[in-house]
């Protein structure tokens, strides 16, 4: 009778899942499912959607084991997975320009740091702000800042996440960020 | 050292420039980038459902596991093969000549029970019509220990289980017409392994080891 518990490695996790062990994946999707939506809820910005991209991308990752070879980690690897079946929800979804209602969401700012009403502002608001502005990035560039970013993958787990090599990341990481800052200035000029 | 350019600003410098080099607006810029992200990274983001784990595991089923993939006797490959080389059966005949030689004269070497490996998994066959013959697996470390060969449809006839023996051995008896078998053992439902101590394998058709057994 194999055993296993919340602290038995993924690799072992894994192997029992290979062998036919259905319950040792629950302790794999308890112990990574925080993370891989937190990912997914970042760049898509929806929670119901989310959830259900993340259940689904772990059933995935139960289907394809065999196609899992430990040369990241398992987390790693679903994240790579619900990524992907993000991509394809936002496929065919219309995307908003960049710059569109920024006006809209520059009035949160305050007008300079000094000003002290602007102190109130809550920080709830100045967290949707940043946000609005992420979500007005194409999702090439939204995943990018948020893996590096917020996340703080190495270059090299979001090359393997995103399926592209190191270089391919690092220059999206550049022109996203780029982007994020000629967003960032609109807004800032808008709210002087 | 020169200022940094805008371009290597945010290039992948940005995570290890030496910010006393920048400009008033870089490093504004920068700042206002930074914070950005950090307003971002503090936010808490909701939390999976509640019920997440319980619906993905509800939507699981179990993963099939490899079955010992039932083998055509000796006899239906062999015709294969003749339907496969129609012009072949010359020399077929030839070889089963020779191989009748052979047998005759290589019959009499018997699986010597002593040169059995017993670091590992180690086994053997043991050839004794009378009372059967034993199958003998030297596998500490196994919960279940079952022989498939031709001689019981590789498992569709039902595989045998062979029982705990002393000393980390899995032990079987089977009774077999006097002839030639192949078979493997298969280790926890999931290790194919064709016995380390039996004369001969031979390759099956599906990249595996199958041993050899003669019964006289």
């Amino acid at each position: 009778m194999a055993n296993w518990s919340e602290g038995t490695p993924d690799e072992e996790l894994v192997e029992l899942c290979r062998a036919g062990h259905l319950q040792a994946f629950s302790v794999l999707v308890e112990r990574h499912k925080r993370k891989v939506f937190q990912v997914v809820y970042r760049v898509l910005g929806n929670e119901a959607a989310s959830d259900d991209i993340c259940q689904e991308a772990f059933i995935t990752a139960y289907q394809k084991l065999d196609l899992f070879h430990g040369r990241c980690k398992f987390s790693t690897w679903v994240c790579q997975i619900a990524l992907n079946k993000g991509r394809d929800a936002l496929r065919g979804v219309e995307q908003r320009t960049v710059h569109e209602d920024i006006a809209e969401v520059a009035q949160f700012l305050p007008a300079s740091p000094d000003d002290e009403p602007s102190r109130r502002l809550e920080a709830d608001q100045e967290a949707r702000l940043m946000q609005s502005l992420l979500d007005r990035l194409p999702p090439a560039y939204r995943e990018v800042l948020v893996l590096k970013h917020i996340e703080e993958y190495s270059y090299e787990e979001m090359a393997i996440m995103l399926e592209t090599s190191v270089t391919n990341v690092k220059t999206r990481t550049f022109r996203a960020r780029e982007a994020f800052r000629n967003l960032l200035e609109g807004c800032h000029e808008q709210a002087a | 050292m020169s200022k940094p350019r805008d371009y290597e600003l945010w290039a992948e410098r940005i995570d290890d420039l030496d910010r006393t080099q920048l400009t008033v607006e870089q490093t504004n810029a920068i700042e206002a980038f930074d914070r950005a992200f950090e307003i971002l990274k503090k936010t808490p983001s909701p939390e999976p459902s509640a019920d997440f784990t319980r619906s993905v595991m509800a939507r699981l089923a179990p993963r099939p596991q490899p079955q010992p993939q039932p083998q055509p006797s000796l006899r239906t490959r062999l015709l294969r093969w003749m339907h496969a080389h129609p012009f072949a059966g010359w020399q077929f005949g030839g070889a089963a000549f020779a191989a009748m030689i052979i047998g005759l004269v290589f019959v009499p070497l018997q699986p010597d029970p002593i040169g059995a490996s017993r670091s590992g998994i180690g086994s053997m066959a043991q050839s004794a019509p009378a009372a059967g013959t034993e199958f003998v697996l030297y596998a500490p470390q196994a919960s279940e220990v079952l022989v498939v060969g031709d001689f019981n449809g590789w498992g569709s006839a039902g595989a045998v289980k062979l029982q705990p023996a002393a000393n980390g051995t899995w032990r079987a008896q089977i009774k077999l017409n006097p002839g030639q078998y192949q078979y493997a053992f298969v280790v926890n439902g999931k290790q194919w392994l064709a016995d380390p101590g039996a004369m001969r394998h031979v390759d099956d058709d599906f990249g595996r080891k199958n041993s050899i057994l003669l019964v006289m």
